[in-house]
């Protein structure tokens, strides 16, 4: 019996989580389309989220392409260009560019949001935003979810980009693979659709990452302790909703 | 004749707020007239801050009303409610100041977003402001963490009054303040409130403040305004829970034991 009451709770508590999310969502959104918009604020979000997140994306996707070249190398003993250029490109373009860059930015920047904005609540500097006559949506969060949707995608850019070189270098360096013949052969197996479908999987990554940081940095309670929680929560919920996003956009391409 | 409510500039009417079984607010009526500085006191868990959160409209009332200038705010929408809130100034209990930005932004910010002045000239208006709450405008481009508890309350001071507000909120405005530091305060609120014109409200439990701040006090017991009048009547109210309060007695009929 107890334990179908915990059951119960438990199942009625996702489902108002859920509501709240959605409802946190709308408005967000509508507040992402409708003026003032504070262009400010909006620049340095992206100067935040997209110019500084730039030094750890690029050193990860590097070591990400490397370790791809040499796995397809010693562990599938694949050792001509064509096939390690294609592991490589396949792999970084339509996975591992942008689960990386979004998993990485999830903990950069949406523990940075979930921090910021519930620092602000429980200092009182929202409710200082409120009597200014300032709607917190439109000047905390719709800047964040713009910025943060804009940037995704040229991080998982930089991303492939150099993830792609990684892999290039350790071919040339320690395979011996001849650089035009391997750099041809990146060219002719990056696809069109794989790339396209990273992309996508950005923008979606980007706007998860943000609203779950401001959801729950907006609706922290609890001083300090509240503060750490929150940053806790956005920082578990959007990797796991930004893996199960990965999921669906994946099947949504490529499964026929 | 007018009636005293038409004269009112804040009016709250049978304002009741629980949170959950916890009744905070049950019935509280209070008026305030034009340039008048009124003092709500009252113990930690009274509702002070719930009633003040309630008039500014960081909560919303579970039944009741609540008059700006005759009009039910309570009724308008969340944009009307903002044009509202532009004839408010706010000095929080933190100060509340915004930590991304420094100092001259703080003050300006209403200057900046909501009259839409151009940075330079909210610069040089920020600093005007500095001068009338004694800070120094060298300070103008420091960050709000890099200033004392003291100097933090004198920004959030010349942040709600820069906009030349009609009513201003003091959140338990000498908090966390030395008696000297308290007084300084004090009197700052008392030279901007008068210089501006404006209608204060004030809620603290520090008797002095409110004896140095306010025209007329109230206090709140158990959600309700249980006494309201002048300054110099307060030590003849004759109620022996604002006897006990003003004393600081440990004994008599507030229930300690229940106070949160």
């Amino acid at each position: 019996m107890k334990l179908i009451r915990s059951l119960g709770s438990f199942f009625l508590y996702s489902l108002s989580t859920t509501g709240r999310i959605g409802i946190f969502t709308g408005v967000s959104l509508i507040h992402c389309f409708s003026p003032p918009f504070y262009r400010k604020v909006l620049w340095h979000q992206l100067i935040e989220i997209g110019f500084y997140s730039l030094p750890v994306v690029g050193l990860t996707a590097i070591f990400t392409g490397m370790v791809l070249a040499l796995q397809s190398f010693s562990g599938f003993g694949f050792s001509n260009e064509n096939t390690i250029s294609n592991v490589v490109v396949w792999g970084i373009t339509r996975e591992l560019g942008p689960v990386l860059a979004g998993l990485i930015v999830a903990g950069r920047i949406g523990a940075s949001i979930a921090a910021e904005i519930a620092t602000m609540r429980v200092t009182e500097q929202i409710d200082a935003l409120i009597t200014l006559s300032t709607n917190p949506y439109k000047y905390l969060i719709a800047p964040r979810i713009i910025a943060s949707v804009i940037m995704l995608p040229m991080l998982v850019l930089v991303t492939d980009i150099i993830g792609v070189m990684g892999g290039f270098l350790v071919s040339i360096y320690d395979f011996g693979f001849d650089p035009v013949i391997y750099l041809r052969h990146t060219w002719n197996n990056l696809e069109f659709v794989g790339f396209i479908s990273g992309i996508v999987k950005a923008i979606v990554f980007g706007f998860i990452i943000a609203i779950m940081g401001s959801y729950h940095g907006y609706h922290a309670t609890g001083g300090s302790q509240g503060v750490g929680r929150a940053t806790t929560n956005a920082v578990v919920s959007s990797s796991i909703l930004l893996l199960l996003f990965n999921f669906i956009i994946t099947a949504a391409f490529f499964i026929k | 004749m007018i009636s005293k409510s038409k004269l009112a500039i804040i009016e709250t009417t049978d304002l009741y707020k629980a949170f959950g079984n916890n009744k905070v607010l049950r019935g509280v009526n209070l008026s305030i007239q034009k340039g008048e500085s009124l003092a709500i006191i009252g113990t930690s868990g009274s509702g002070k801050s719930v009633l003040i959160k309630n008039i500014i409209g960081l909560l919303d009332p579970d039944s009741g009303a609540v008059r700006i200038k005759g009009t039910n705010v309570l009724s308008l929408n969340d944009k009307r409610r903002g044009e509202f809130n532009r004839k408010f100034g706010v000095l929080f209990q933190g100060a509340a100041l915004f930590d991304s930005l420094p100092i001259w932004e703080n003050i300006a910010f209403g200057l900046i977003q909501l009259d839409g002045l151009d940075r330079k000239t909210a610069y040089e208006k920020a600093q005007e402001t500095m001068l009338q709450v004694g800070l120094s405008p060298e300070i103008a481009k420091l960050y709000p963490g890099e200033l004392s508890g003291g100097m933090q309350k004198r920004v959030g001071l010349a942040r709600a009054i820069t906009t030349k507000p009609e009513i201003i909120f003091f959140d338990e405005p000498t908090t966390g303040l030395d008696p000297i530091m308290a007084s300084i305060i004090d009197n700052l609120i008392i030279k901007n409130v008068r210089e501006l014109g404006a209608t204060a409200l004030t809620i603290t439990h520090d008797m002095s403040s409110a004896r140095r701040i306010a025209d007329k006090i109230a206090m709140i017991h158990e959600g309700k305004i249980i006494w309201n009048g002048p300054v110099n009547e307060i030590n003849n109210s004759g109620n022996s829970i604002v006897e006990q309060f003003i004393n600081g007695s440990s004994s008599g009929p507030i229930d300690t034991s229940v106070v949160r």
